[in-house]
């Protein structure tokens, strides 16, 4: 053992230099751990992290509240002991005190937060888990992983969190390699496809739907009104026919009524009219549904296309309109619920 | 703060660019927090640079007593709330006692002393 080697008798143990010529000095030391005292608290931790971890680098006593829902005085409380130390610089513009990490500081607290923080932690759990934790053992680790991460990663549903923590669990047990460090691993590859998934989730728009038959009279403004009424905004709807008809079709305009469209596009702006099928708006939809009449669309790379093959209300009778209008009823329901399964929608209605 | 940024928003809660990194967890934080509490003491923090400066990265309660011009006895308790917290190992050889940097906090320990 090369530590016997230098380990004469005590009464003449000069190390080869004085040891106080490389350590830290005691001024240092004060400084240092007044510092470290500052920042050893969970709460002033999270909202260092906070503010280093938003996009502007900066955050004010509002934005922290919420972190930890605690009152603004004690926010204030917490920001104050950062400042005095040196760690957090603010600036008042208006009404409030903007903070952000000290330029002298920047470095080291990435360090604390980036470094220092994860292999705490990890020493931690590894110190819980020692060899190779199993799926069983770990589960009750990826539960509390899932929720915190939910809780951190904004616009996450806890289900979602927990589904992805799991897969990415069990994606990197499988792939082999160190296992000590997997509960870790999971919270920084999970953490990352949920943030991912969340900046999908807000760049996307409503889905767009698009109709076409023929006329664009009957069938596609059935669909297109139901899709419409029980959507809301959740859905861009369009509808548009092949070789368009005048006027939507008499027998089916009641119906149209019924989900709130005018009855006639000179004293209602809200009423169907056919249009012609445009190039534009296939490219712009999302789900192009054809309505069993015949038409081709010229297929895009990247829709869904459904073929919908219900009767012509030109040709059917009173109750024979009736039963097309169900049966578009239930197909629109079910492409609902398939767009939007968060959406509940009222059986009764309309 | 420089001058070229554009004018702040007056509303706080004005729409913010989501951050690319989550923050810190709950339990990241009180872990973190329980390390630095630790170690923010003058005294230790001296203890443990003089023990990662030392040679061989260990260090006997003597050598640091004649270093740090402190009583066996405080340098003795600061060993030991550091060794429960996992921050030093102890390591016996004959009838002396080295002290270490626990492997797994070298390099976090190091991060605070630089």
């Amino acid at each position: 053992m090369t530590t016997l080697s230098r380990a004469p008798d005590d009464a003449t143990c000069t190390p080869p230099h004085a040891p106080a010529d490389h350590a830290i000095g005691s001024d240092a030391a004060d400084v240092v751990a007044a510092t470290l005292k500052a920042l050893a608290d969970p709460l002033r931790l999270r909202m260092l992290s906070a503010i280093a971890t938003t996009a502007d680098g900066e955050a004010c006593v509002c934005d922290l509240a919420e972190l930890a829902d605690v009152s603004q005085p004690t926010v204030s409380h917490h920001l104050k002991v950062l400042r005095d130390v040196g760690v957090l610089t603010s600036e008042r513009r208006g009404t409030w005190v903007w903070y952000r990490i000290s330029p002298t500081y920047r470095g080291a607290v990435t360090m604390l937060l980036d470094r220092f923080a994860p292999a705490a932690l990890e020493h931690r759990q590894a110190a819980r888990h020692p060899g190779l934790p199993g799926l069983t053992d770990v589960e009750p680790e990826l539960t509390r992983l899932a929720e915190s991460l939910a809780g951190r990663v904004p616009g996450t549903d806890p289900a979602d969190a927990l589904r992805v923590v799991r897969e990415s669990y069990t994606a990197l047990a499988r792939r082999g390699g160190m296992t000590v460090h997997l509960v870790p691993l999971t919270e920084h590859f999970a953490r990352q496809r949920l943030v991912d998934a969340a900046a999908t989730a807000r760049s996307r728009r409503p889905p767009q739907v698009l109709f076409v038959c023929v006329a664009n009279a009957g069938r596609s403004q059935l669909a297109a009104a139901l899709l419409q009424h029980y959507a809301g905004d959740r859905v861009v709807v369009r509808s548009a026919g092949s070789v368009p008809a005048g006027d939507v079709h008499a027998a089916v305009k009641p119906f149209l009524a019924d989900l709130g469209l005018g009855p006639d596009l000179t004293d209602d702006p809200s009423a169907a009219y056919p249009k012609p099928l445009t190039d534009d708006a296939l490219r712009a939809a999302d789900v192009v549904i054809t309505m069993g009449c015949g038409d081709t669309c010229p297929v895009l790379p990247g829709k869904r296309y459904e073929d919908w093959v219900v009767g012509d209300p030109a040709l059917a009778s009173p109750s024979g309109v009736r039963a097309i209008r169900d049966e578009i009823d239930a197909r629109v329901r079910a492409l609902l619920s398939d767009l939007l399964p968060d959406l509940v929608l009222d059986r009764t209605d309309p | 703060m420089s001058p070229a940024e554009p004018a702040p928003s007056s509303r706080p809660s004005r729409e913010r660019t989501p951050a690319l990194r989550a923050t810190l967890s709950r339990e990241q934080a009180e872990s973190t927090a329980a390390l630095l509490r630790v170690v923010s003491d003058p005294t230790r923090l001296q203890i443990l640079s003089l023990i990662r400066t030392s040679p061989d990265g260990a260090s006997r309660v003597a050598d640091l007593t004649r270093a740090l011009g402190l009583r066996q006895p405080t340098v003795s308790h600061h060993l030991k709330v550091m060794t429960e917290a996992e921050i030093l190992t102890r390591r016996p050889a004959g009838r002396e006692v080295w002290y270490m940097i626990e492997p797994a906090r070298l390099d976090a320990v190091g991060d605070l002393l630089r």
